[in-house]
């Protein structure tokens, strides 16, 4: 009867209440799953860092969003800040979906740990592989060789082929390059059977072949556990 | 790692089926302490919507435990399918399902300034 007095629009569930929806500041690890859960709110402040890393379940956060310092690292579908957030720190954006910041901005960004800048963070098809070589610090580095991609790295500086073998999918190449002040960069390149592209992976440095670089990346610390029935 | 040795008095590797970045083991039973989880999709892709599943939903059913996926075919054999991955078919039994990993170089250290 309150259903059909009120023209359907009584719902039929209790809607689970947000917690504390006021101006009271939210403990970090509430506001995570509160707003995992998309049960964040406008106006939500959040009592230091705000760790929401990894969450690709993400498309947008609160307006007017406060915390101290704020990790969206691989939330992949999260392409834009809200409106009026308010971050005192930094925010930790490698992996994001954030391509691009308005001018002035004014916060502070970090990839990886490392504190960046907007053309490092936004622009990393500006920067050539010789350029990153010229780079001491090593941490920076590392993260504009990541921004730059490992296989346009390894094309524009040329790395030293270690091994190469062949698989299902075609020739397969580890390829490295040594550093004098840091672990070298090694990559496997390998084609996949089904789709015919290209795909480059980092594996440990102390890789030895093709093969074992597959098994390591498969999760085969033993390459002779890595036998793959069939592969598609 | 993925420790599924057949007992022999040489050494072999376990059976394996790799589907893109998604890898399938088969093991003996289903492990104990694993939850009912619901579906048929062992992984999705994160930007591209395309999903690595199984295309008879009757046929299986996941389990879980923590981070760890479990498949029960239930059906003599279901298939393995994805938009850009040749299906795979995968006969009755249980296997073991995780995704490929990458290296990165040690974590940094959070320097608080």
């Amino acid at each position: 009867m309150r259903t059909m007095m009120s023209g359907g629009r009584i719902p039929k569930r209790l809607v689970k209440q947000r917690p504390h929806e006021n101006n009271q500041p939210v403990a970090p690890e509430l506001a995570r799953k509160l707003i995992i859960e998309h049960r964040g709110w406008n106006g939500m402040r959040v009592d230091g860092h705000l760790n929401l890393s990894g969450a690709s379940q993400l498309y947008n956060l609160p307006e007017n969003l406060t915390c101290e310092s704020l990790d969206i690292s691989d939330c992949v579908n999260l392409t834009n800040l809200p409106k009026g957030l308010h971050v005192t720190r930094w925010i930790e954006l490698a992996g994001s979906g954030i391509t691009s910041l308005g001018k002035g901005h004014g916060f502070v960004l970090r990839f990886r740990g490392v504190r960046v800048t907007d053309r490092i963070a936004f622009e990393s098809d500006a920067l050539s592989g010789q350029d990153i070589l010229n780079v001491e610090n090593i941490e920076l580095r590392r993260v504009l060789i990541e921004r730059l991609g490992y296989e346009k790295f390894v094309q524009q500086v040329g790395g030293l082929i270690r091994h190469r073998d062949k698989d299902v999918g075609g020739e397969r190449q580890l390829v490295y390059i040594p550093f004098e002040d840091d672990e070298a960069l090694m990559i496997l390149k390998v084609i996949c059977p089904s789709t015919g592209h290209t795909h480059v992976l980092r594996v440990p440095p102390y890789m030895q072949t093709c093969h074992q670089a597959a098994a390591w990346i498969a999760g085969f610390d033993n390459p002779d556990d890595y036998s793959p029935l069939i592969e598609a | 790692m993925y420790s599924n040795r057949r007992n022999s008095q040489h050494h072999q590797s376990p059976i394996l089926y790799r589907h893109g970045d998604v890898l399938l083991s088969p093991i003996a039973t289903i492990p104990t302490g694993v939850q009912k989880r619901s579906g048929v999709t062992l992984a999705h892709g994160e930007v591209t919507g395309h999903s690595h599943r199984i295309q008879q939903e009757d046929a299986v059913q996941l389990w879980g435990r923590g981070n760890e996926l479990f498949l029960e075919v239930k059906d003599a054999s279901v298939t393995l399918i994805h938009e850009e991955h040749r299906a795979i078919e995968l006969q009755k039994g249980v296997y073991r399902v995780w995704k490929q990993r990458e290296y990165r170089p040690d974590a940094y250290v959070e320097v608080e300034d």
